[in-house]
């Protein structure tokens, strides 16, 4: 009896455990203020900014707490599947926007994005609305793309690709030109550096190689003083997305650009009259001269063993590591253990994911502390029409929206309204290094407070240079998203059953590719037929 | 009686303290017996003043079958949209295209089944993922299967240094298959080709991007990590084997291959038809451990079907316009594959050994 009383009792008070968390809301640790929860995707850029951001903004709205989230799980296709279930009102995250659209998924923020940010409330003194701030042809996209003229989200930005350098180590070494084409440590008491590509002096490409003969006599210098060249991981698409940089550093900004119109003219090598692009014969464009440019680098690179790391690209080189062995190169020439590195090839957010790293060998020592690093430029080939420097940026789905069933509306859109202002743009860029693909400008101040590698990304970015993508309000391309960010780029097949995707791996790996062998492939396999069942996707 | 004296003091004091404890720990005791001793005799006096209903048969019929309602309803539902719903709805979308413009779904017929067959003979992708499918299921049958009996039959057998074997089989079961493949991965890279540089061999190629080799590393890979969990079943199945039957064949005369094979594998026939079955099934799903070495970037070359629909629905590129496709595909590695496991079944069953013990 009692047992079976005790029984009864007990799954009772089981059940009764499911209705713990029933009952009306209490008031919250943070007293009456509205909370606002912001996901973002952990990634290399981190999330110091954010929350910086979000002290921000709390200052200036002391009625809203803001509650950062970094995690991994805010990620495409991930993202969609939870997005309704999860606390978060505000996210910065890498989507298919259209995806979130299309399943009505996004808060419109039309009123956000077209209002002057001071008239918001917000606390800011932008005197632009964001919309005025968007670049012109992300700004198609944001609004264009959905047919409704409406705004469901802002852009975020996108890592772009250039060969990062050891400033310490071309100082230490005299690796910079000086104007007369010598080596130069380019410090105080030396001959001053060149002017570099955009022919300004004072700017973060000075005293870099100009054209591909300076950047190999470079790299074959910095053999014979005993340093290797490069590093990189075994990440396919960093070197993979490196390789496609230097073929939109050949062509420039509006032959580049014609992969996301489909519309316009390209005279391709060989030929004397130029060809049409049209969205059905858009294919034609991987025959472009920039293509085989870029391949050539890549085909000298990986063909000359002495200008990388012998464990670069392995399986065993994970972009951590890859990062730990070129930072901490310096220390093993010091103790003898190898050679020191001077590139490395990775996304631009590798500064930020190295901070441990950084960290760890400032505790080392002092000697490791405060070190400078820098992004330069792609050299140029002869004949190449671009104008000035040009870099690709990938990841430009990244983007900041709000949930449509967001439980704190009107908080979680004046959040995201400030997170488009420029004193949170700075934030962004002065924290992460990351440059906002938005017109802002940094203030003398924070430029200085930034480490060299931030100053050379903004400089890269905001200076006398292109940034190229794919995001755009092209239906072709919007609709067909992880093609273009991944077969378009290298990926091919040759006649004898080799499959292509990375240039510089693939290189390697077969001694007797060649690059038209390289370009054969590519065009055989987007043929036109491959080509058109793509279209009709994107119909 | 003359009570001894103690001639340490303080023993004695602890002694006191300890008998003091424990007197007051049985006082607690024999209260909460009490109250509980209480509790139960006034609901024994409530129950015994009501009048006791007679229950019918039917109505304690009723009254089990409520109850095993109760439990399994919510399973029952889970199943129900988690397993049948999710399943029909899948098989739905394979004849559905998303409309990236609306976001909904248009019935488009068997479009996606003919470009999917049409895609095999072109894609080059699917072409491999075809060879690579069907040489990982063989390796399966022909290398894994016999491996993981013999080693099974090897550590049931207790042979010289079988424990260590043991421990080296069933340690890459046991730790985190993350850290297992970077400890392979480091062991490929940079030992392996140590060691062949030891025996004069020069310019090994990196092993996990060559074309020639890569895919007999991550072959490799699969049947040595594979080995632990065979290892586990088999073993199971052979502990069952009565001693008296060994104990029979040894005095016949049987030596430790005969029974193996007149009495071993007889008896575990039952388990290898299991593992011949679910082979079968698992041409199409087997991913070779593709997703662990190179995320959702592995060579085009080293594709198993597997690989492929995981990459396409859940890889970082994946799109709602690639779930109808995908479905597609499903449904018709379900078609091919469903009657020849039924027919295998079928005839493992009827022409197998059916030794029962």
């Amino acid at each position: 009896m009692l047992k079976k009383f005790m029984a009864v009792f007990i799954v009772a008070m089981l059940a009764l455990w499911s209705f713990v968390g029933c009952g009306p809301k209490g008031p919250n640790q943070y007293g009456d203020k509205i909370v606002i929860q912001v996901g973002i995707y952990n990634g290399g850029w981190g999330q110091e900014w954010l929350d910086k951001a979000a002290a921000e903004f709390e200052k200036k709205n002391p009625q809203y707490k803001v509650l950062v989230d970094g995690d991994k799980k805010y990620y495409m296709s991930t993202l969609l599947g939870t997005i309704d279930v999860l606390p978060q009102d505000v996210f910065v995250a890498p989507v298919y926007l259209y995806d979130y659209l299309s399943q009505d998924l996004l808060m419109d923020v039309t009123t956000e994005m077209t209002t002057p940010l001071k008239d918001l409330g917000i606390g800011v003194s932008d005197e632009e609305s964001i919309a005025d701030k968007m670049w012109e042809d992300l700004d198609e996209f944001y609004k264009g793309y959905n047919n409704l003229g409406k705004y469901f989200a802002a852009p975020f930005g996108g890592g772009i690709y250039g060969i990062s350098y050891d400033i310490d180590l071309f100082e230490k070494k005299g690796f910079y030109y000086d104007a007369s084409g010598n080596w130069t440590k380019g410090i105080e008491g030396t001959q001053p550096k060149s002017v570099g590509q955009d022919g300004i002096a004072g700017t973060y490409d000075d005293g870099l190689p100009v054209t591909i003969d300076e950047f190999w006599n470079l790299c074959n210098y910095m053999v014979n003083e005993g340093v290797t060249p490069f590093i990189w991981s075994d990440q396919t698409s960093y070197t993979s997305n490196l390789i496609y940089s230097m073929y939109a550093a050949y062509e420039g900004k509006a032959n580049f650009d014609l992969v996301k119109t489909m519309s316009g003219e390209y005279t391709f090598e060989g030929d004397s009259e130029p060809t049409k692009i049209t969205p059905q014969k858009a294919y034609l464009l991987m025959n472009m001269t920039g293509r085989k440019k870029a391949l050539e680098f890549a085909y000298t690179l990986a063909n000359n063993p002495d200008y990388y790391h012998s464990q670069s690209g392995t399986a065993s080189m994970s972009f951590m590591t890859t990062q730990s062995e070129y930072l901490l190169s310096v220390v093993n020439e010091s103790l003898g253990l190898g050679k020191r590195v001077a590139f490395i090839i990775d996304g631009a957010h590798w500064y930020n994911e190295a901070k441990d790293t950084f960290n760890d060998m400032a505790a080392m020592s002092d000697e490791y502390a405060n070190r400078r690093f820098g992004i330069m430029p792609f050299p140029k080939y002869e004949g190449s029409p671009a104008t000035k420097a040009t870099y690709f940026a990938s990841s430009f789905y990244t983007s900041v929206f709000v949930k449509k069933n967001a439980k704190e509306a009107e908080g979680a859109k004046k959040f995201f309204a400030y997170l488009q202002s420029d004193e949170a743009l700075q934030m962004c860029t002065q924290y992460s290094g990351m440059p906002r693909a938005l017109d802002y400008e940094m203030k003398d101040e924070q430029l200085a407070a930034m480490p060299d590698y931030y100053q050379s990304l903004w400089g890269a970015f905001g200076g006398n240079s292109d940034i190229v993508y794919h995001t755009c309000a092209n239906p072709y391309i919007y609709k067909n998203e992880q093609f273009f960010e991944s077969d378009w780029k290298w990926k091919a097949n040759t006649r004898d059953g080799k499959t292509l995707s990375d240039p510089i791996g693939n290189f390697r790996t077969y001694p007797t590719l060649t690059v038209d062998e390289y370009m054969t492939a590519l065009r055989e396999t987007m043929s036109e037929e491959v080509w058109l069942s793509k279209i009709a996707v994107g119909n | 009686m003359r009570k001894s004296k103690n001639l340490n003091p303080d023993l004695e004091k602890k002694a006191t303290v300890k008998e003091k404890i424990s007197e007051r720990m049985g006082k607690v005791g024999r209260a909460i017996k009490l109250f509980f001793y209480n509790l139960s005799v006034r609901l024994y006096n409530l129950k015994k003043n009501r009048k006791k209903k007679i229950r019918s048969a039917k109505s304690k019929n009723f009254a089990k079958n409520l109850f095993l309602f109760c439990v399994l309803i919510i399973p029952v539902i889970q199943f129900c949209v988690f397993y049948i719903g999710v399943n029909i709805n899948s098989i739905l979308l394979a004849f559905k295209q998303y409309d990236i413009a609306t976001g909904e779904y248009h019935f488009i017929g068997f479009g996606h089944f003919k470009e999917f067959i049409r895609q095999i003979g072109t894609d080059f992708t699917l072409q491999f993922a075809t060879k690579n499918s069907f040489i990982l299921y063989a390796i399966g049958l022909f290398i894994c299967m016999p491996l993981h009996i013999m080693s099974s039959f090897f550590v049931y057998k207790k042979i010289p240094l079988s424990g260590m074997f043991k421990i080296f089989l069933y340690v890459p079961s046991i730790v985190s298959s993350v850290v297992m493949t970077i400890m392979y991965k480091y062991f490929v890279d940079r030992a392996v080709p140590s060691l062949l540089n030891l025996f004069g061999v020069q310019n090994v190629p990196d092993l996990f991007k060559s074309q020639q080799t890569a895919w007999s590393v991550i072959i490799f890979y699969n049947i040595w990590f594979g080995l632990g969990s065979g290892i586990i079943l088999y073993t199971g199945a052979m502990s069952r084997i009565p001693d008296s039957l060994i104990e029979y064949g040894k005095l016949e005369g049987l030596g430790m291959w005969k029974e193996f094979w007149k009495i071993t594998v007889p008896l575990i026939f039952p388990t290898i038809t299991v593992f011949l079955v679910t082979g079968i099934a698992g041409i199409f799903t087997n991913q070779a451990g593709l997703y662990t070495f190179y995320g959702g970037n592995a060579p085009q070359y080293l594709y198993t079907y597997g690989y492929y629909l995981f990459v396409k629905v859940v890889g970082d590129t994946a799109q709602l316009a690639d779930y109808p496709f995908a479905s597609a595909a499903g449904l018709l590695f379900t078609l091919f594959v469903a009657p020849i496991t039924l027919l295998a079944k079928y005839l493992l069953e009827k022409f197998g050994t059916n030794a029962e013990f």
